[in-house]
């Protein structure tokens, strides 16, 4: 037990590798940290957040987050144009991407783009369905299935 | 996109039968190249380190 | 019949497998294999589709299950190494058991993130996003790996598991980071389903039971694959103390010779 330098290796325990294994973990926890503490911590800012920051914001890209407000989705030529509305609050988003399976009236989303200039608009190129955490069985002869969605 | 469902159940199910069958095979190879570990077992055993 | 001594061997070294411990390992596999089976076949067939997310709710009855296994391995893991380093508890018995569940927690945080990936790109619509969840996830699964191939540098066995120890530790400061990330953080990734800190379950009678299976058959199947990993450690370290000796008793004859 006490002498383990005469015990055979297997392949990873070759000191090269070993240093090779080191440093790549090394540095995926480094990358891992520095996303961890750059953009996960703040991830999205929700509509009304948004519109309160939109001077400060300018043009750079981030995340907002809100509902979809019924009535509003538009089939366009690029993609699919909507308003996003949080705590009262309303932007129109036009967006170039084609939506996820789950996107629809009354759920939130989160969009990734930026406020244009000069207008209350924000161009968006992603789009990302959140859901909360409740399942509940659909029941078939509802009439509207999908009416209490994630909000 | 129920095609994903699949998938995500396949490579669960899959890795973890992957890695049980492993586990098993070493556990099983090692428990066969080793004698058990009794005292008057040991001599004659000395012949399988070749 | 020729009885080879290999073949005459078996009954000796399989005689182990026949101790009260062996059979608990066993029923415990054979259970874990059967709630695997009952959950994937509820998961997939018999449960209702949901509101929100129709017939991509299947993926709820696997993809916590397996995450909570991850915690819950590395959770073993801290614990263990906790054990190994008071001084009090102190026993290979601790360092071995780290060691088993460390791998088997790296397995399942590999598919927490697979499995995790998968869902999301159905329901969100996206493979990954850098959303506190899914990144403290990724850590901790980098973390456990850098545990286990700090367990393969050589050295002194005890120097070994007092550094793992430390290591696995450390490590699992990630855990509850992981764990309650979704409610210090906004995030894109739901909140618990089950093991909320509100203690609130909001699934639907068969859809709910059908995850509590899911969740012990994948804690029983941890548990067999520990039971074996560790013997698979405990069977490794007595071959390498008989290869050292054997070569020793080489070295012994080779000076002879001279």
């Amino acid at each position: 037990m006490a002498v383990a330098s005469a015990r055979s290796r297997g392949r990873l325990e070759h000191p090269r590798r070993l240093w090779v294994v080191g440093v790549i973990i090394v540095a995926a926890i480094g990358f891992l940290l520095a996303k961890g503490l750059g953009s996960s911590i703040n991830y999205f800012e929700t509509v009304n957040q948004a519109v309160a920051l939109r001077s400060s914001l300018g043009t750079t890209t981030f995340r907002m987050e809100g509902v979809v407000v019924r009535g509003t989705v538009h089939q366009t030529s690029r993609g699919t144009d909507f308003s996003m509305r949080s705590h009262g609050v309303t932007v129109p988003v036009v967006n170039t991407s084609s939506p996820p399976q789950l996107f629809a009236p009354g759920r939130a989303v989160v969009v990734v783009g930026h406020f244009a200039r000069g207008t209350d608009k924000f161009l968006s190129n992603e789009i990302m369905v959140k859901h909360s955490a409740n399942y509940v069985a659909a029941h078939p002869n509802r009439v509207k299935p999908g009416a209490n969605g994630s909000s | 996109m129920s095609g994903l469902i699949d998938a995500g159940y396949s490579v669960v199910l899959v890795s973890v039968a992957a890695y049980s069958a492993a586990v098993v095979y070493r556990h099983r190879s090692l428990a066969r190249s080793l004698p058990p570990p009794t005292p008057d077992a040991e001599p004659e055993e000395e012949g399988e380190w070749q | 019949m020729i009885i080879t001594r290999r073949q005459a061997r078996r009954p000796l070294t399989s005689s182990s497998s026949r101790r009260p411990g062996s059979l608990v390992r066993t029923a415990t596999g054979v259970v874990g294999l059967a709630s695997v089976a009952a959950t994937v076949w509820l998961g997939l067939w018999v449960t209702p589709p949901s509101t929100n997310l129709g017939q991509l709710v299947r993926l709820l009855y696997i993809h916590p299950p397996v995450a909570w296994v991850a915690y819950l391995a590395f959770g073993v893991t801290a614990a263990a190494s906790l054990l190994y380093l008071w001084r009090r508890t102190r026993s290979v018995v601790w360092d071995r058991l780290a060691a088993a569940s460390g791998e088997v927690g790296v397995l399942f945080c590999g598919l927490t993130l697979v499995s995790g990936s998968i869902w999301g790109k159905a329901t969100w619509g996206v493979w990954w996003t850098w959303d506190a969840r899914l990144t403290s996830t990724a850590l901790l699964f980098v973390l456990y790996l850098g545990y286990l191939a700090l367990r393969r540098v050589p050295s002194d066995p005890g120097t070994r598991a007092k550094r793992s120890a430390v290591a696995a530790i450390l490590a699992f400061a990630d855990v509850p980071i992981s764990y309650l990330s979704v409610y210090w953080w906004k995030t894109l990734h739901q909140t618990g389903t089950v093991l909320n800190p509100q203690r609130q379950v909001h699934v639907h009678g068969l859809m709910a039971w059908t995850l509590l299976l899911g969740f012990c058959a994948f804690t029983l199947v941890y548990a067999w694959l520990v039971a074996h990993r560790y013997a698979v450690e405990a069977l490794a370290e007595r071959q390498q103390g008989e290869g050292l000796a054997r070569a020793l008793a080489e070295r012994r004859a080779e000076g002879r010779a001279a």
